[in-house]
């Protein structure tokens, strides 16, 4: 794909001749000053009487409007003006800004009837008449009842009578940078902007408009300078804070919510700020609370598109379909072509991971609006989720190609392009993307564990999933997690979206910090319970499956009780079920998610051992026929969420009640001052009683290792072998303690073993040369001749120094197996680079016919 | 006349082809080292430059066979511009067309407007002045291994014909201390770098396992590669592990001292005479592997292969157990 830097076309040009006329006569704007400085109480006392004279400049009247408005007068706002507006038929001004309060509650029909007479007998062509202010409103009412083409007729009007040079100045170039903005023409908005504000930099209302731009066009930084500049004018502002708000949500929440509390302290019956507060609950699945949120809204206004969507939304997502139809009936009724709602629903789906339900409602979306680019970027992206590709990256290309903007689509697409560098492979349940340079070092041990965990859990669950499924590994972590969001800066590991899993390769972390086997296996274990339930499964119980099958996967997977675990159990943090969600949607702090992982997983073990596995399969059953957890708990384990939260919690005492955290230290730090006096029996007593504390406890200065180091001192292998297996037991990721226990296993003679141990090292480090080296020998020494040939042929994949050694190795691998033609290659390119290499001579003359001769 | 890049590429395969057969008739070359110790600057630095410093030349003399007058150390303030001279020129004086003269480069280099410069005590000595001096020294081969920080810049000033060049970085502007020599070292201790399984380790083994080792230390530390060693083989292009053209003269020089084969039976003389003929001739034909449809080249290096094992076998025989 190649995507063309963005270059000014020619009408582009047209305007900027304009807009060099404009630029000339800046100094005969308008040079508004926003009072600012007074509450907007104190400014409607002030101007309400001169504006009830009937006399008051167009200027005068708006600023009352705004203090009504941005003070949440809404009703006052709506009964003076019309009743003003009755008192002074002839005011332009006052009709406008009682047409603009009428639309505010709702009544558009009745908006509209207002601004015709304004409309009518007003010059829109020079002048700072209220005119155009009235043609941009009509637009805008038009655009709520969703008759665009009209809307679109008048912006384009507008923007002609600003080419043609009818306007150029005053207030209604503000009015014309919004019909630029509504048509798409967002470069030329901006650099109007710009000019507007150096011809009128007192003007907050400027720097708020500005903002908006901004934020729309993902210019998050300066955006958030613009609504700056317009509070440095207008403190009060109540638009500008919520834009600061909403801008600053993911990156700084305290600031994000103090900005909010500061624009409902002035407006408290902020519409837009409601609703994103709103908007805010629903991503973190608190639906009562967001319709109580969404009800206040429609109180002022009950026609509020916006407001209708989201209780659509929070309907839909509870399953109350009759509901959820009625509400998008309702916002239909009012505006048929309000595709936003249809975003919005897309949106939310993906917040619970239904993403094939956004691709749906993504395309309901362009369906109602052709020209809605974000949603094109939405389905884009989420076709990608479900593994269609084509169909995704054309949609992309569409939103790139109108919105060129979009961060996401942007990201995407590069990330598409970067996919050249990616070997695909397929096998019998996968379809599969290694990068070129990882592919024949992965692939063998990728696709046995995927096929491995497909057979293992299809057969568990008795579910077959929707498949092919695709698998995705990344070096480049960023790419991992532009690829799950759009955006770098993800912290996990990896991601399922149903259908597709994407994850870091190894090398997209340090060694020993990430075991990429597990995290496979945690993955598809989503697959199943995300399909299973067609996407309907609480994240709290999707996860805990997850880490509870990682457990039964292999030793030492899947989160144990570490220290930081313990305490917080011992603390009684531990969420009630009711709440286990929410420790995932909406933690309380960072530690908050991990912690819930570990308990969900535990409640997991806890259904399994006390009521057999298959109420787990039952509750997947609910789930899927639009369960709560409450209801599902309830019909399969016969448990409220009390009774629940209480039989729970005793299970997690008997298994944690009785550590000692205190005495366990004691134990450690005494055992490891007796090493280092080297009193090897003392330390020995202490540290086996510490392993008999706390078992789980693998984190550093845990007593495993030190013992393994005196067992070997004292030349007692067989104990060594014990305690390092029994800490890998518990731990997923030491690499060195695997090849420790697996050269103490060699020496055992327990070559069985030391393969064993080796293949789970493979999990954590399998780039690295010495885990290959050691299990092709102990393969080769247990003539497990073909598991042999493969870890040789990653030796050389991953450019091993001693290749002529190796190519011998294989060939000798091949030759056992009976693939005398690969025996035959590899020995050449052996005794290529190592003519003289004895063994390998003999092993040509073997595979030759020649060894006998 | 003005040679095409072919007809020069294949001059200097025939020169060396011609090397590589001629070498083993030779008489046995003396290998003499040359070990300079820069300025540390720092404890941690000497304690690293000393500890290289005692390890090479303990790997020359204990493992290679070097004879301990042959290896000439000169570190810190030994090591001034003067003592660097006259070391040469004491080296010059015992060594002939026949011998291989092996210097290491172990301290700090400096790289501005252009000019490499190794870290000595005193006024430094420039890269031109280095080659000057291993060129008057008269060696039959020369190996020059510069292990500092910036060495890349020293690369094409020192590389010419019968030299191999080795440095730890890629240009001048990889500033940052190394890891290279860590692994050098590493590859001179190891078996594991004796790539074609003869016992002996060449320098081309050695630079390629060093360098496969620091890609490797970069990538599992996630880390942008501050160096990237180079080597320049025959006054040929200088690169990295995958060369552009095969490093023959790299391959041939070993660290280990020469030793001769000497016996009084003529079978065995015969077998050893046609052992190294076949050598040869493989080394041959994989120079020109290229040039042949793969199938053809496998075939042929099969026979040469399997008449060279057969050889072995005979040899050993007659030796005895």
């Amino acid at each position: 794909m190649k995507r063309a830097k963005l270059e000014p076309g020619a009408a582009r040009m047209t305007f900027l001749a304009v807009l060099a006329i404009v630029w000339s006569g800046c100094g005969a704007l308008g040079q508004t000053e926003s009072p600012g400085r007074e509450t907007y109480a104190e400014e409607a006392a002030r101007l309400a009487p001169l504006v009830e004279s009937g006399d008051a400049a167009a200027d005068i009247v708006e600023d009352l409007y705004f203090a009504w408005i941005r003070s949440g007068q809404y009703a006052l706002a709506r009964s003076r003006f019309e009743e003003l507006a009755a008192e002074h038929p002839n005011s332009g001004a006052i009709g406008l800004a009682a047409a603009r309060a009428i639309r505010g509650v709702g009544d558009y029909e009745r908006a509209l009837l207002g601004l015709e007479p304004i409309i009518s007998y007003a010059d829109v062509g020079v002048g700072v008449g209220v005119g155009v202010a009235a043609l941009h409103e009509k637009a805008a009412v038009l655009r709520d009842v969703g008759r665009r083409e009209e809307s679109d007729e008048i912006y384009s009007d507008l923007l002609n009578r600003f080419l043609d040079g009818f306007i150029r100045g005053g207030p209604d170039l503000l009015y014309v940078v919004r019909a630029m903005w509504a048509l798409d023409q967002f470069h030329d908005a901006n650099d109007l902007f710009r000019v507007i504000a150096q011809g009128d930099p007192n003007n907050a209302e400027v720097f708020l408009a500005w903002g908006d731009l901004l934020a729309e066009k993902y210019n998050d930084e300066e955006a958030v300078a613009s609504y700056q500049d317009a509070l440095a004018l207008d403190p009060n502002m109540p638009e500008a804070h919520l834009g600061i708000a909403r801008l600053l949500a993911a990156t700084n929440p305290e600031q994000s919510k103090a900005a909010l509390e500061t624009a409902l302290a002035v407006n408290p019956n902020f519409i837009e700020a409601h609703l994103f507060r709103a908007e805010r609950r629903i991503g973190t699945e608190e639906y009562d609370v967001a319709d109580g949120i969404i009800e206040s809204v429609l109180a002022v206004n009950p026609r509020s598109a916006h407001a209708l969507a989201l209780l659509a939304t929070t309907h839909y997502l509870r399953d109350d379909e009759s509901e959820f139809e009625r509400y998008v009936a309702e916002v239909l009724g009012t505006n048929p072509s309000y595709s936003e709602m249809y975003f919005i629903l897309a949106e939310r789906c993906v917040n619970v991971r239904q993403y094939a339900k956004a691709v749906e409602f993504a395309r309901e979306a362009i369906l109602l609006d052709p020209r809605h680019w974000k949603a094109y970027n939405l389905l884009g992206i989420n076709l990608l989720r479900i593994g269609e590709e084509e169909e995704g990256l054309a949609s992309l290309e569409t939103s790139y190609d109108n919105d060129p903007f979009n961060i996401w689509t942007v990201n995407t697409l590069t990330l598409i392009d970067s996919l050249e560098d990616f070997d695909r492979i397929e096998t019998e349940h996968f379809r599969i993307k290694l990068h070129k340079e990882e592919r024949e070092a992965l692939e063998p041990y990728v696709t046995d564990l995927l096929e491995e965990v497909y057979d293992t859990l299809t057969t568990k669950y008795e579910f077959i999933p929707d498949g092919p499924i695709t698998f995705e590994m990344y070096p480049d972590h960023e790419d991992f997690a532009v690829r799950t969001l759009g955006l770098p800066g993800l912290g996990g590991l990896g991601v399922s979206f149903g259908k597709v899993i994407v994850m870091d390769s190894p090398s997209a972390r340090p060694p020993e910090s990430f075991n990429w086997g597990s995290t496979l296996w945690h993955e598809f274990a989503h697959v199943i319970t995300l399909q299973i339930t067609d996407h309907r499964i609480p994240r709290w119980f999707s996860e805990g499956i997850s880490v509870y099958e990682e457990r039964r996967a292999r030793p030492g997977w899947g989160d144990d009780l570490g220290m930081d675990f313990l305490l917080a159990i011992q603390a009684d943090q531990f969420l009630p079920i009711a709440e286990l969600n929410n420790g995932f949607v909406r933690p309380d702090n960072p530690g908050q998610i991990s912690l819930s992982y570990y308990q969900a997983s535990l409640v997991c073990e806890y259904i399994d051992e006390q009521h057999g596995f298959d109420a787990i399969r039952q509750m997947l059953a609910l789930f899927k026929d639009g369960r709560n957890t409450e209801q599902a708990l309830r019909e399969v384990l016969r448990l409220g969420f009390a009774e629940f939260d209480d039989a729970f919690s005793g299970w997690v005492e008997s298994r944690t009640g009785g550590i000692d955290v205190e005495a366990f230290r004691t134990l450690l730090q005494d055992g490891h001052q007796a090493f280092g006096d080297g009193d090897l029996d003392r330390t020995v007593e202490l540290l086996t009683e510490a392993v008999e504390a706390y078992p789980e406890y693998t984190s550093e200065f845990n007593p495993y290792e030190t013992l393994a180091d005196v067992y070997v001192q004292q030349g007692d292998t067989s104990s060594a072998i014990a305690v390092l297996d029994e800490f890998i037991s518990y731990s997923e990721y030491a690499y060195g303690t695997y090849l420790q226990l697996a050269g103490l296993l060699v020496e055992a003679g327990e070559l069985g073993g030391a393969i064993d141990v080796l293949n789970l090292a493979l999990y954590v480090h399998p780039l690295d040369l010495d885990g290959h080296r050691e299990l092709g020998s102990a393969l080769l020494t247990e003539e497990r001749y073909e598991a042999a040939v493969r870890e040789y042929q990653t030796l050389i994949a991953l450019k091993t120094p001693d290749l002529a050694d190796t190519y011998f190795k294989l060939a000798t691998a091949q030759f056992s197996t009976g693939d005398r033609t690969g025996a035959r290659r590899s020995i050449l390119r052996s005794l290529e680079i190592a003519p003289s290499f004895e063994a390998a001579q003999e092993l040509l003359l073997r595979i030759a016919g020649r060894g006998n001769l | 006349m003005v040679l095409a890049e072919d007809a020069r590429f294949c001059l200097r395969i025939r020169t060396l082809l011609l090397a590589i057969i001629l070498f083993g008739s030779t008489a046995r070359a003396d290998s003499v080292a040359l070990i300079l110790g820069g300025i540390p600057g720092s404890p941690e630095h000497e304690e690293k430059f000393d500890r290289w410093t005692t390890t090479t030349r303990g790997l020359l003399v204990d493992t290679f066979g070097f004879a301990p007058a042959d290896v000439t150390v000169l570190t810190n303030r030994e090591a001034r511009a003067d003592d660097i001279r006259a070391a040469f020129d004491a080296i010059g004086q015992r060594v002939g067309p026949a011998d291989t003269l092996f210097v290491f480069f172990i301290g700090h280099g400096s790289y501005d407007s252009g000019e490499y410069k190794f870290l000595i005590s005193g006024p430094d000595m420039t890269g031109a002045d280095y080659s000057e001096l291993v060129a008057a020294v008269g060696a039959g081969r020369s190996v020059i291994i510069n292990a500092t920080n910036s060495s890349g810049a020293i690369l094409d000033t020192l590389a010419g014909p019968n030299r191999v060049v080795v440095t730890a970085t890629r240009s001048g502007s990889e500033r940052n201390d190394t890891y290279f020599y860590d692994y050098f070292l590493e590859a001179l201790g190891t078996e594991t770098s004796d790539e074609d399984k003869n016992e002996r380790i060449s320098v081309w083994e050695a630079f390629r396992y060093a360098t496969l080792a620091v890609e490797r230390f970069f990538t599992e530390q996630m880390r942008l590669a501050s160096e990237h060693p180079q080597l320049s083989d025959n006054g040929g292009e200088k690169g990295g592990v995958e060369p552009e053209e095969t490093p023959v003269l790299a391959r041939m020089i070993d660290f280990n001292v020469d030793t001769v084969i000497q016996t009084d039976d003529p079978v065995l003389a015969g077998l050893l005479e046609k052992r190294r003929q076949l050598e040869a001739q493989i080394g041959a034909l994989r120079l020109v592997e290229d040039t042949m449809p793969a199938e053809e080249y496998d075939r042929r290096l099969e026979e040469l292969l399997i008449e060279l094992a057969l050889t072995g076998r005979q040899i050993r025989g007659r030796e005895g157990p």
